[in-house]
């Protein structure tokens, strides 16, 4: 059974159930709603972001949906991404950002995590300095603020 | 009409407030179990409220206004934007800057889809009372049940229709009072609504109302959570080097709830206090012994090898993590290291190694060796001695890989690695004491320290009783110290030989100096031999 899903800026969008339904929000709407041919509205999602969110879901479709659990054992995370995954995610910082929104408000581990251990990647082994050039971030501490926090929060590197 | 009025500021306000005590109730990441059961029925209500208003379709605001309406409208506007104001300051303010940010957007579009929705409300009620034309979908359904003012205040929090028949005679006994005023008043209001309106337009959602720079910071931009998790994809010592990027990025890893959880299962730790003031400081004190992945704390007592070690990544771009022994080994079951190979050995050497080398050599204790093969060999030295043990050399290599984690493991347990880092911890936190120092002499003025004047006023004083033999032995040291100076590198024998000599002519006891101190106190015995030798 198709279902309709309505963008941000009104784009409708037809897709299978079980494609929307790797959407733990979207699923949630299907099941207290009942059938229903009316659109789903995602007030927060725009048609690009949301194009690509479907392009995702239904690459995943037949993926066994992840449990979420609190206590989830972080030797058994990896941070290595499929390889198509890595191909989606070869978007402009923007796009991964509104991505990742979408993802954690339609409520969609894999995408999140995918996104998430993107952003991870960026970040790692890159300098303070290197962050904020990527980032485009100002430093907005006074040289002895950075200098406190340095020595305060120094990991040692000697080891 | 009083009342009424006061009623709409109050249910506005209700709904600003709200707004602020939840700021991020529909972009917040639902992890939580507890957090999917709300989730689930505002999803359903906002997917009925929605649906419900794409069929009615409301009159144009404008043409159907009445002055009542307006008044009405402009009050509750300036006590909601008072109320507003007012739970702004009610916020805490040691929330970080991203959520307060993203809270004080979400409280100006909630303030201006509220006055949007006040502004067409009273057209709509106006013209449907007039008309008396039945509602449809969801509309009605409010209606039926759930006429009574709770219900009424609970749909304004939830931002769907306001539509009421308890508001709507007392709205339109306003209608014939101050027409002038309420013109200009309502222009203004107009006005401010728009304003409020465009700039919530302008503001994507979940995106903080600043800069463009904070459009691309991750930290900013992200919900807390978000943040949180792409935290726990990094090492910890790369979330504690991160935390120096900005303000923002220093609140976000503070906050990482990772550094109280390992406080919390680590007693050792301890809690902070004056020395270390947040759990980040505390962890990052102990970080030799905090394992990357699993933030287990292990300082090696009982086996040298169990301290976190560095170990390349495969998986992650050979990145390096700081393993404990539990990790390296689960590593090392996905990724088998090699054997090493043995060089310069006599060939029946090379397969077999004896008992005690097999010790010697990978660190191992008798234990180890339990269970694995062996030949006897009559001993070689003491003919009636316990006889020789010979092991296949792989095998131990192989148990010794089990046993220390990795060669990596066998190569810090036999460099006694855990003991150059526990030495290395101690010196850390002498450093990070605080070191009250002698007020510092103004080299601009000439001014000297309290100790180098008194050095000098002896100096003055009993110039007479300092032998010869000690001028020439201060001379020599100066040109060494001079020249030490000049390659800015002091050497601490000749701070310690320095100590010694202005020590007897000090009249305050000597405390172990800081580095900054050291140095401070050569400057003084320079001074003082220049000024001795002149």
């Amino acid at each position: 059974m198709p279902v309709v899903l309505t963008s941000s800026d009104s784009e409708t969008f037809t897709v299978d159930k079980e494609v929307a339904e790797r959407s733990i929000l979207i699923k949630n709407m299907i099941e207290d709603v009942g059938e229903s041919d009316s659109p789903i509205p995602l007030p927060n999602v725009s048609s690009a972001v949301l194009k690509k969110v479907i392009e995702f879901c239904d690459h995943h479709r037949n993926d066994p949906i992840q449990v979420q659990d609190e206590t989830d054992d972080p030797r058994k995370r990896s941070n290595d991404i499929e390889e198509w995954d890595m191909k989606f995610m070869q978007v402009d910082q923007e796009m991964l950002f509104e991505i990742i929104l979408a993802a954690n408000y339609l409520d969609i581990k894999t995408l999140l995590d995918v996104g998430c251990t993107t952003v991870a990647n960026l970040i790692k082994g890159k300098t303070p300095e290197e962050i904020r050039k990527l980032f485009n971030i100002v430093n907005d501490f006074t040289p002895e603020e950075e200098a406190q926090i340095k020595k305060e929060n120094e990991w040692a590197e000697d080891r | 009409m009083a009342t009424s009025t006061r009623r709409s500021s109050r249910l506005v306000a209700k709904a600003v407030a709200t707004a602020v005590v939840e700021p991020k109730a529909t972009s917040s990441s639902k992890i939580t179990a507890s957090k999917a059961t709300t989730k689930t029925s505002t999803a359903s209500k906002q997917t009925k409220s929605t649906r419900s208003t794409a069929t009615t379709t409301p009159a144009p605001a404008t043409q159907t206004k009445t002055r009542a309406s307006q008044k009405t409208k402009q009050s509750a506007a300036v006590k909601t934007t008072a109320n507003a104001s007012q739970a702004k300051k009610q916020q805490p303010s040691k929330l970080p800057s991203n959520v307060r940010a993203k809270a004080k957007v979400k409280v100006k579009r909630d303030v201006a889809e509220t006055l949007s929705e006040k502004l067409k409300a009273p057209a709509s009620k106006t013209s449907s009372s007039k008309k008396k034309t039945p509602k449809t979908g969801a509309a009605t359904k409010t209606s039926a049940p759930a006429q009574s003012r709770k219900r009424t205040a609970i749909e304004v929090e939830g931002g769907g229709e306001t539509d009421s028949p308890d508001i709507k005679p007392k709205r339109s006994r306003k209608t014939s009072r101050k027409d002038k005023d309420v013109k200009t008043e309502n222009e203004e209001l107009e006005s401010t609504t728009s304003a409020l309106c465009n700039d919530a337009s302008n503001t994507a959602v979940d995106q903080p109302q600043q800069g463009s720079t904070t459009r691309t910071d991750p930290c900013v931009v992200f919900p807390t959570e978000v943040w949180h998790q792409i935290l726990s994809f990094l090492p910890l010592s790369q979330v504690a080097k991160i935390s120096v990027v900005s303000k923002a990025w220093l609140d976000g890893s503070r906050t990482y709830p990772v550094w109280h959880i390992v406080c919390q299962s680590h007693k050792a730790l301890g809690e902070p206090k004056r020395k270390y003031r947040s759990h980040m400081a505390l962890v990052c004190s102990k970080s030799y012994w905090i394992c990357d992945l699993c933030h287990s704390y292990t300082t090696g007592k009982g086996n040298a090898s169990e301290i976190p070690l560095p170990v390349e990544n495969v998986d992650d771009n050979n990145f390096v993590w700081l393993l404990c022994h539990g990790c390296r080994i689960e590593y090392y079951i996905r990724h088998p290291e090699p054997l090493r190979e043995v060089q310069d050995l006599y060939e029946w050497q090379k397969n077999k190694i004896t008992k005690t080398d097999a010790c010697c050599t990978y660190y191992l204790a008798d234990e180890d060796l339990y269970g694995l093969n062996y030949q006897e060999r009559r001993n070689p030295h003491y003919r009636s001695g316990y006889p020789m043990r010979l092991y296949n050399r792989y095998t131990v290599q192989k148990r010794a890989l089990k046993v220390h984690g990795g060669w990596v493991g066998v190569d810090a347990f036999g460099a006694s690695i855990a003991r150059k880092r526990s030495a290395a911890c101690k010196v850390r936190g002498l450093g990070s004491r605080v070191w009250t120092c002698k007020r510092k002499p103004n080299s601009d003025s000439g001014e000297l320290s309290g100790a180098a004047t008194t050095v000098v006023k002896l100096a003055g004083n009993n110039s007479q009783q300092i032998q010869p033999q000690a001028k020439m032995q201060g001379q020599h040291q100066l040109t060494q110290i001079k020249a030490e100076q000049a390659a800015t590198q002091v050497s601490n024998d000749i701070v310690t030989l320095a100590q010694t000599e202005v020590a007897p002519l000090e009249t305050q006891p000597t405390v172990a100096p800081a580095p900054a101190q050291r140095r401070h106190e050569v400057e003084e015995y320079t001074y003082y031999h220049e000024y001795y030798s002149l």
